[in-house]
């Protein structure tokens, strides 16, 4: 069995690629309707965010990202904010939302469907799309201080 | 596996319009009370035009939780257009608000509960349709089957699941129906045999939304009258939010001697039913420990969240949330006989009740959070749970009530600050404290001058907690924590006695106990931004671990190392 694992991952190493995401990808919003992530990359590129509730540094770096959905507004650019909260506590995801005034549209992946098929592991997981799909930057976890990278890649695929 | 590999590398290198990617997660325990485990998964999406797929490859030996799993976990093969969606293989569905469906795959619990099969669904603009067909076949652990064990699930579910979804949107208003039938394959391992049992639910859903409040409501009923109806309500006004929700679940009353055995009582929730739990999901450890277990079958109960705005990006947050059973149940007399068993003696309103009797559970949540010039986080909480966790004996007889009930009772005081002290560098701390009373209490009326007892679950009356972890970061790069758990007494049915304490937790004994501490050192290193490195040494206290409401004890990890690496290509 190991000799196969190996195998794939060799296999995804040795080939070269540009990773990306699907343009029709469907989305959920909180009220059950549901829209294509193509609706925003249309426009510009896009910071998807995945997030929880019950996630400490995935709230710390909210505020971060509502600055820079804000900031680069005019340039196209939006945060699509992802809650992966199970529906056992889905009701306190709109409640946080609103209550922050937070700008930048929120969807809800329950049983992390999206967030699996956009390689999300750890909270929170930040992906920068940029127009045609591709990603054009990926990153685990949050520190104070991402969020200044995370402006630098940002502005580096506004250019 | 050769089978399925192969075409995938043959297509991927061949036409480059398939876009692969992957993930890969492996995490490696060794500790000195031999709770050793090996995980690996890796997960492959691909896409092409309207073509998409996904496949999982585990390699656990043994898992963290969970059976051993060597080979293929996952497969699916989905087509999707603006208007259709077919998918074929492991689904995860969520319809509403799982009052019906919601498969989640939860690893941090061992919680799957999705099915393989195929779904058709058919959405424009006003309305939509869905059907899915397929067969669950999952793991849960139990008492009532053979060679029970916390970390390794040994009862095998196998439900074969037909089920629709119609719903139509009106501007601000989205209706659903759903109808779900499903043939349990019940195994009873008493008499050996396996019964198929047959369920029907019929469900409706409605949600409206404007800018100033939203409503959402569900009610889903079986063939067998039983019901689960929900709601959730939110207003929004200037800088402050007021949330409301309600749960009453009736699917199966159950003794409380037979409250949690899902094998000789199949009648009830399914296990694809992950319904709201309508309490508070907490970020805090010990919060998360003392999580309210809750009874899909029976449980009736609200909550109200005020969160209110303040400067600087601040909030305060009240929350409170309540629960019982919908009956309380005692020994009765059986037909006249002097034979006793449990029957139904009162029932409560459509609200939950605070006696004893009927399972009880109550939370008061304040939380005060925000930032002063963005650079200094601060988070303060205060928690008071109280909860009647099992209910021993109950009997009404001419000389009074006698009775027995286990109850816990709970304040803990979590903390959290982080500072920032230049653009890369952070120090950050967490302190948690809590008291726990937990125990026994009972009474014996036939008994004169009789008083209420009480016998603790620990060596001492209450357990005081304290949870301390001190951490330095530099972004993007790394970031090192250490975390000392303290407490002043043990369980009196603690599963692991006796400890392997480690260099820190010797060092730190002539200040703490070290019988009672247990302490780790985590170090997380991003090598790239998509591939991160997580090592820890030390020990990790054992106990209940909660996700949403679903608890799994999980035991302590004593003196030992951990690995991790996750990497996204």
């Amino acid at each position: 069995m190991i000799k196969y694992l190996f195998l794939a991952l060799f296999a995804f190493l040795s080939i070269s690629y540009s990773q990306k995401v699907q343009l029709n990808l469907k989305l959920h919003r909180i009220d059950g309707r549901k829209i294509s992530l193509n609706q925003y990359l249309s426009k510009g590129p896009t910071l998807i965010n995945f997030w929880a509730t019950w996630c400490g540094p995935c709230k710390k770096e909210m505020l971060h990202l509502d600055k820079l959905a804000s900031t680069y507004k005019d340039d196209g650019f939006s945060v699509v904010s992802i809650s992966i909260d199970t529906q056992r506590s889905l009701s306190e995801v709109k409640r946080y939302v609103r209550s922050k005034g937070y700008k930048f549209d929120v969807f809800i992946d329950p049983n992390q469907q999206i967030f699996k098929k956009l390689n999300g592991n750890i909270m929170p997981t930040n992906i920068l799309v940029d127009t045609d799909g591709t990603v054009a930057w990926m990153h685990y976890g949050y520190m104070p201080g991402d969020e200044k990278n995370m402006e630098q890649e940002i502005l580096q695929v506004l250019k | 596996m050769r089978a399925i590999l192969l075409p995938i590398l043959f297509y991927s290198t061949l036409y480059s319009q398939i876009n692969l990617s992957g993930s890969y997660v492996s995490s490696f325990g060794d500790s000195q009370n031999d709770f050793n485990y090996f995980d690996n998964r890796i997960n492959i999406n691909g896409d092409w035009n309207n073509w998409s797929s996904w496949i999982e490859f585990e390699h656990s030996n043994p898992p963290e939780l969970g059976r051993i799993n060597t080979g293929l976990r996952k497969i699916r093969i989905d087509y999707s257009t603006n208007n259709i969606t077919v998918k074929l293989g492991d689904l995860y569905e969520f319809w509403g608000n799982g009052l019906v469906l919601n498969m989640v795959d939860d690893q941090s619990i061992d919680l799957d509960t999705g099915i393989r099969g195929g779904l058709f669904s058919y959405f424009s603009d006003g309305f939509s349709v869905e059907m899915l067909v397929g067969n669950q076949k999952t793991w849960r652990s139990t008492s009532q089957a053979p060679d029970f064990d916390e970390r390794i699930p040994n009862y095998q579910i196998n439900n074969n699941i037909y089920a629709g979804k119609f719903s139509f949107n009106m501007n601000s208003l989205v209706n659903e129906f759903y109808f779900m039938k499903t043939e349990d394959n019940h195994y009873l391992p008493i008499t050996k045999k396996t019964n198929q049992l047959d369920h029907q639910i019929y469900g409706f859903n409605s949600i409206f939304a404007n800018q100033i409040f939203d409503i959402n409501l569900e009610y889903v009923t079986s063939i067998d009258s039983d019901n689960a109806f929900y709601l959730n309500s939110n207003y929004y006004l200037d800088g402050l939010t007021v949330g409301i929700s309600y749960k009453n679940y009736l699917f199966n009353q159950l003794s409380p001697y037979d409250r949690w055995d899902f094998v000789n009582n199949p009648k009830g929730a399914l296990f694809i039913q992950q319904m709201p739990t309508v309490f508070k999901s907490h970020s805090s450890l010990y919060l998360g420990r003392i999580t309210h277990l809750i009874d899909y079958n029976d449980e009736l109960g609200f909550s109200i969240a005020v969160e209110k705005m303040m400067n600087n990006n601040g909030s305060f947050v009240f929350y409170y949330s309540q629960a019982s059973r919908h009956d309380e149940w005692a020994s009765v007399r059986k037909d006249n006989l002097s034979l006793y068993d449990w029957g139904i003696v009162n029932s409560t309103s459509i609200m939950p009740s605070s006696e004893w009797m009927y399972n009880p559970f109550r939370e008061y949540y304040l939380e005060w959070s925000g930032y002063v010039d963005t650079k200094l986080f601060y988070q303060f909480a205060y928690g008071s749970n109280q909860d009647v966790m099992d209910i021993f004996s109950s009997q009404y007889s001419d000389k009074g009530h006698s009775y027995s009930y286990e109850m816990l009772q709970a304040q803990t005081m979590p903390i959290m600050m982080s500072y920032q002290l230049d653009a890369k560098h952070s120090i950050s701390m967490q302190f948690e404290y809590q008291t726990i009373k937990k125990g026994m209490y009972g009474f014996n009326s036939a008994l004169d001058n009789s008083k209420e007892v009480f016998g603790s679950s620990f060596e001492k009356d209450s357990q005081i907690n304290r949870f301390i972890s001190i951490g330095y970061s530099r972004s993007p790069q790394w970031s090192v924590s250490i975390n000392i758990d303290n407490t002043n007494t043990d369980d009196v049915f603690a599963i692991e006695k006796g400890r392997n304490n480690n260099v820190i937790e010797n060092a730190l004994h002539s200040i703490i106990n070290k019988d009672f501490t247990w302490s780790s050192v985590d170090m997380i290193y991003n090598i790239y931004n998509s591939t991160q490195l997580t090592i820890s040494y030390g020990s990790q206290r054992g106990g209940v671990f909660c996700s949403n409401g679903i608890c799994r004890y999980v035991q302590p990890f004593e003196n030992g190392f951990k690995f991790g690496i996750v990497a996204a290509f």
